[in-house]
């Protein structure tokens, strides 16, 4: 699986949308190559060229993608789910709300139900506050954990 | 020319959309199915592979479990999908919801864990080719009644059976090119949908 990392503990899904924005915007970007180019963004990629290719023609990655690192709410989990993710991990998002049951089982059915804004209205309801955010706008860049790792 | 066949994919958990894809090879009308009313009209229902706990615990928190047991069409079960189909289960967690479709009594994770996942060739009962099976974390048919014909076995143990409307597999013919799997289930399909009419 592809994990698309976010900015863990924040409860920011503004760098969650830009990691997935990231990915599948790569994605069309090579469904729009010709084949003769496809085998110089391989190289460029440093990618076997029938990986590139089955990625181009496909349209996603061979593998499912998760997306996690902010989400907070049932309708962050929504949101990804519609940017293209398979699936959501969610972790201080719910252990550091209010009440972490009734929000882990709200944000399963939203993920399930990703495109069913009227189940997304009923579960997002009564929910106790959501984790208190950070904005990852406002921290410095040695706080941030997208820059580590390669 | 006949319509063509509408079978939704349960879609709460596990892999549906390789499902959906083999169906829309074979010229059938996919749908994924999250809800009780999006039964409705369908002529058949397959439940994927994934997580048996998951699958089932969603099936009841989103109000499926009665609709399925309602649903008239013919049904597929891959995988975690055979375990909910199952009348049984011989290591079921307290609890564990089973629709109680088809007279079986499996074994979860009968194989081992994840590092004993493992890809065969079976012998699929009137073919002449093998059929390239898949096993993840596979669960296997301890025991079948009477009624049930077992359509193919690996190492003596049932991993393709079908019950009248019922088929179940313990392996992931979704993960393949071969196709004659989801075929035979349109098969029963039709069957079961000229028994209603």
């Amino acid at each position: 699986m592809i994990r698309t990392k976010g900015e863990a503990g924040t409860g920011d899904i503004v760098n969650a949308v830009r990691h997935m924005r990231a990915v599948y915007g790569g994605i069309r970007r090579l469904g729009s190559l010709r084949e003769e180019e496809l085998y110089a963004e391989a190289k460029n990629l440093g990618a076997p060229v029938e990986l590139v290719k089955w990625v181009a023609e496909n349209g996603k990655l061979p593998v499912v993608t998760f997306t996690a690192g902010g989400i907070a709410t049932p309708a962050d989990a929504s949101l990804c789910m519609q940017l293209g993710a398979d699936g959501v991990f969610v972790g201080s998002g719910i252990f550091k709300s209010d009440d972490p049951a009734p929000r882990a089982k709200a944000i399963v059915e939203a993920t399930t139900h990703f495109q069913d804004p009227e189940v997304l209205a009923r579960v997002s309801q009564g929910l106790g506050e959501a984790m208190a955010s950070i904005s990852t706008a406002g921290l410095d860049e040695g706080q941030l954990l997208e820059t580590r790792g390669w | 020319m006949t319509e063509p066949l509408r079978v939704g994919v349960l879609a709460v958990q596990g892999n549906f959309r390789e499902h959906l894809a083999m169906l829309r090879r074979l010229g059938a009308t996919p749908s994924e199915v999250r809800k009780p009313h999006q039964l409705d009209g369908l002529d058949g229902l397959i439940i994927p592979g994934g997580e048996s706990t998951a699958i089932g615990k969603l099936v009841r928190a989103y109000e499926l479990e009665q609709a399925i047991l309602g649903f008239e069409g013919a049904i597929f079960g891959t995988c975690a999908g055979m375990i909910l189909l199952a009348r049984d289960a011989v290591d079921g967690l307290p609890g564990q919801p089973l629709l109680g479709l088809i007279d079986i009594v499996v074994r979860r994770n009968a194989y081992g864990r994840q590092v004993h996942s493992f890809e065969t060739d079976l012998e699929l009962k009137g073919a002449s080719e093998p059929l390239r099976a898949v096993f993840i974390r596979a669960p296997w048919i301890e025991r079948a009644g009477a009624d049930v014909e077992i359509l193919a076995e690996h190492d003596g143990r049932p991993v393709l059976a079908r019950e009248g409307r019922i088929l179940v597999a313990a392996f992931h013919p979704e993960l393949t090119d071969d196709t004659r799997v989801h075929e035979l289930f349109c098969e029963v399909v039709r069957e079961a949908a000229s028994v209603r009419s």
